[in-house]
């Protein structure tokens, strides 16, 4: 999933983005209000990570800009404000969940892939393609029943996929879910990993619609 | 030192002396009448025995025989004001009234007046020789002294209850400014320091005002500056600390083992108390700075919901955690909605962090929260210090030890209670907390809904 972090404070903001990314998201940091903006009308990110005290004003603003225009992105609200009125006011703005610093890295990361399945239409994070049963909060993948070990760009992979499990996604909406702005993308990046892929869930987990894109495998994909 | 009362050591004064005036008065009323009634039966005494020398003379020369006579005028039962007797040159008594004594009054007699015995005496002499001694008693006079002064007096003595009744309305009047400006300040608290009303007061009482009020703005300057410091530096504190957390786990999260892994892991642990010491400092200094004074009525439930919904995301938590449903549809609370916020996340923490098994919260029937969890009985003489400062259940345990004091300030500034139970009650283990706010009436308009 491509995310897009607003945070002012350098340090706090390399920290989450480096911890994002190694669990196989594509992350676009922004210190500014107006960069934000700019950078949302262009991508299409599948999550706002939101400071609220920026330089150049309230992330809050942008947070009810974004609802008013019908964006429902879902966005986690990150701020040294931790009075009650002050998550209230966050959650009435629209965002999907509160986190107030300092907070746990693991903690963001549940919370974040709790956000995403919520999107998703199904809070439940197993998800089962044919044979392949996959947990989206544990980062666990099983075929048949035997362990499967991910990289974390697989997972992220995999993440795109089950988004929209009956449509086919492109290879340069994969690589935008995959690659933040400025990472050197190799022209077959894609395919390695589908490749890969394939190797550890077997060859039906993913199929290829040649010259559109990539699609779920044959067996029907759905939660218990 | 002991209390006094300015009414009533005015009171006692100014009876004292108004008493000794009074008193005095008295004294020279008397002493003046006696002086003045004195002149007065003198001058009648010696007008009577100036009349009654020529008379008398007139009487003696009818009579010539010399015989020695009584007067016999009137009832001789009838008490006689004033005596006299009639003497020649050679002392010898020739008349006397009826209850004049037989011996002469004054002897030799000589003209003037004169005391003797309970008489009172004015002895007039003729050319001829003769002298008359016309004599009143001295009792007479006190007894028309007395009656005029008991008439004088009564009267007075009679208003002096009368008198202290006034005195006692007017000190009350007097002092009814200072016990308005007493009202007023007893209203004053931290929540409260709008100023002292300076107008209408007396001139004694205006600079007390004055100044008092100059005191409750620098008290409200410091308790602003002491409020904004807490607010500011939650977010000065809690952004570094944020940062340095994040690139310890990350850090640690890369060493993949060995002793460097086991210090970045420990510097996670630190790091990790190090805010949840800094949050609480952060919200007693909060509580302290009179953040709960503040009363607005809000509804609390949402509030609750949303302190429970975001515990529950701890996945640890998240089972032992139950709401009793059932409750109100909104429970309207008149404080301070960050404050309450602090103390009920506070007692959930605790229970959480200091119980075993199942934590119970339930809204008590009258608005009060109930927040009970299992374990064993807290002792008695622990149960006593467990909302001081930096007291933990266990010695050791986790927890910074100032959870329950910063619940305990903000339910004493809220006009609120915390009441603690253990064993929790209804059951024979466990630590219930009770916390009370002052219950609000629904506002039927104006704050809308909360989504939370």
């Amino acid at each position: 999933m491509r995310i897009l972090l607003v945070e002012d404070e350098d340090t706090l903001a390399e920290a989450v983005a480096e911890h994002i990314r190694g669990e196989g998201h594509a992350v676009d940091c922004v210190a500014r209000l107006d960069d934000a903006a700019a950078a949302l009308s262009a991508v299409d990110y599948g999550l706002l990570l939101l400071d609220l005290q920026l330089p150049d004003g309230q992330g809050l603003e942008l947070l009810r800009r974004l609802r008013r225009a019908g964006d429902r992105r879902p966005v986690i609200i990150l701020t040294a404000r931790d009075q009650v009125r002050d998550r209230i006011a966050g959650l009435d703005a629209g965002a999907d969940d509160y986190l107030v610093k300092p907070f746990d890295l693991a903690e963001l990361s549940a919370r974040l892939g709790a956000v995403a399945r919520r999107y998703a239409g199904d809070p439940s994070p197993l998800r089962h393609v044919g044979p392949v049963t996959l947990d989206l909060a544990s980062h666990r993948a099983s075929l048949a029943g035997e362990r499967v070990e991910l990289t974390a760009r697989e997972w992220a992979l995999v993440e795109a996929l089950l988004r929209r499990p009956d449509a086919v996604v492109t290879k340069s909406q994969l690589e935008d879910t995959l690659y933040a702005f400025g990472a050197e993308v190799e022209s077959n990046a894609v395919e390695v990993h589908v490749s890969r892929l394939r190797k550890k869930l077997g060859r039906d987990f993913v199929v290829t619609q040649r010259g559109l894109g990539y699609r779920l495998g044959s067996g029907e994909a759905g939660s218990t | 030192m002991s209390r006094w009362s300015i009414a009533r050591r005015l009171g006692a004064l100014i009876g004292l002396v108004l008493g000794a005036l009074w008193l005095l008065a008295v004294a020279a009323t008397t002493f003046n009448m006696r002086y003045e009634t004195g002149e007065l039966f003198d001058g009648a005494l010696q007008e009577a025995a100036e009349r009654l020398l020529p008379l008398a003379e007139a009487h003696l020369t009818l009579l010539r025989d010399g015989a020695v006579g009584v007067e016999e005028i009137g009832d001789p039962a009838d008490e006689e004001y004033l005596l006299y007797q009639v003497l020649d040159a050679s002392g010898r008594l020739l008349l006397r009234s009826h209850q004049a004594p037989a011996q002469a009054f004054v002897l030799p007699p000589q003209a003037g007046f004169a005391d003797s015995g309970p008489f009172r005496i004015y002895t007039a002499l003729s050319d001829s020789g003769l002298a008359i001694e016309v004599a009143d008693r001295q009792e007479h006079r006190d007894e028309a002294l007395y009656g005029s002064l008991l008439w004088l007096l009564a009267p007075l003595l009679a208003l002096l209850p009368l008198a202290a009744l006034a005195l006692w309305w007017t000190l009350r009047q007097a002092t009814r400014p200072i016990l308005a400006l007493q009202a007023q300040l007893g209203e004053r608290h931290g929540g409260n320091l709008t100023p002292l009303p300076e107008a209408g007061l007396p001139d004694e009482l205006a600079p007390v005002a004055q100044d008092v009020n100059l005191l409750l703005a620098r008290l409200e300057r410091a308790l602003a500056g002491e409020r904004a410091f807490a607010a500011n530096s939650a977010h000065e504190l809690r952004t570094p600390i944020a940062a340095a957390l994040a690139q310890a786990q990350l850090l640690a999260g890369q060493l993949a083992s060995g002793q460097q892994a086991a210090r970045a892991a420990s510097l996670v642990v630190s790091l990790q108390r190090l805010a949840r010491l800094v949050e609480k400092l952060l919200q007693l200094a909060r509580a302290e700075s009179g953040a709960a004074l503040a009363r607005e009525p809000f509804d609390a439930l949402p509030v609750l919901r949303l302190l429970l919904d975001e515990a529950k995301r701890r996945p640890e938590v998240a089972d032992r955690l139950r709401f009793e449903a059932g409750g109100p549809a909104a429970l309207w609370l008149d404080g301070d909605i960050d404050a309450w916020g602090i103390a009920v996340q506070n007692l959930l923490d605790n229970a959480l962090a200091h119980g075993t098994g199942e934590v119970l919260v339930r809204l008590l029937p009258g608005g009060a929260l109930s927040i009970a969890n299992g374990g064993p009985v807290v002792p008695p003489e622990l149960m006593a210090r467990l909302t001081a400062r930096f007291t933990r259940g266990q010695a050791r345990g986790p927890g910074s030890g100032l959870g329950l004091a910063i619940v305990e300030a903000i339910a004493q500034q809220s006009g609120g209670s915390l009441t603690l139970h253990s064993p929790a009650r209804g059951s024979d283990e466990g630590f219930e907390a009770i916390l009370a706010l002052p219950l609000a009436s629904a506002p039927t308009q104006g704050a809308g809904p909360l989504r939370v």
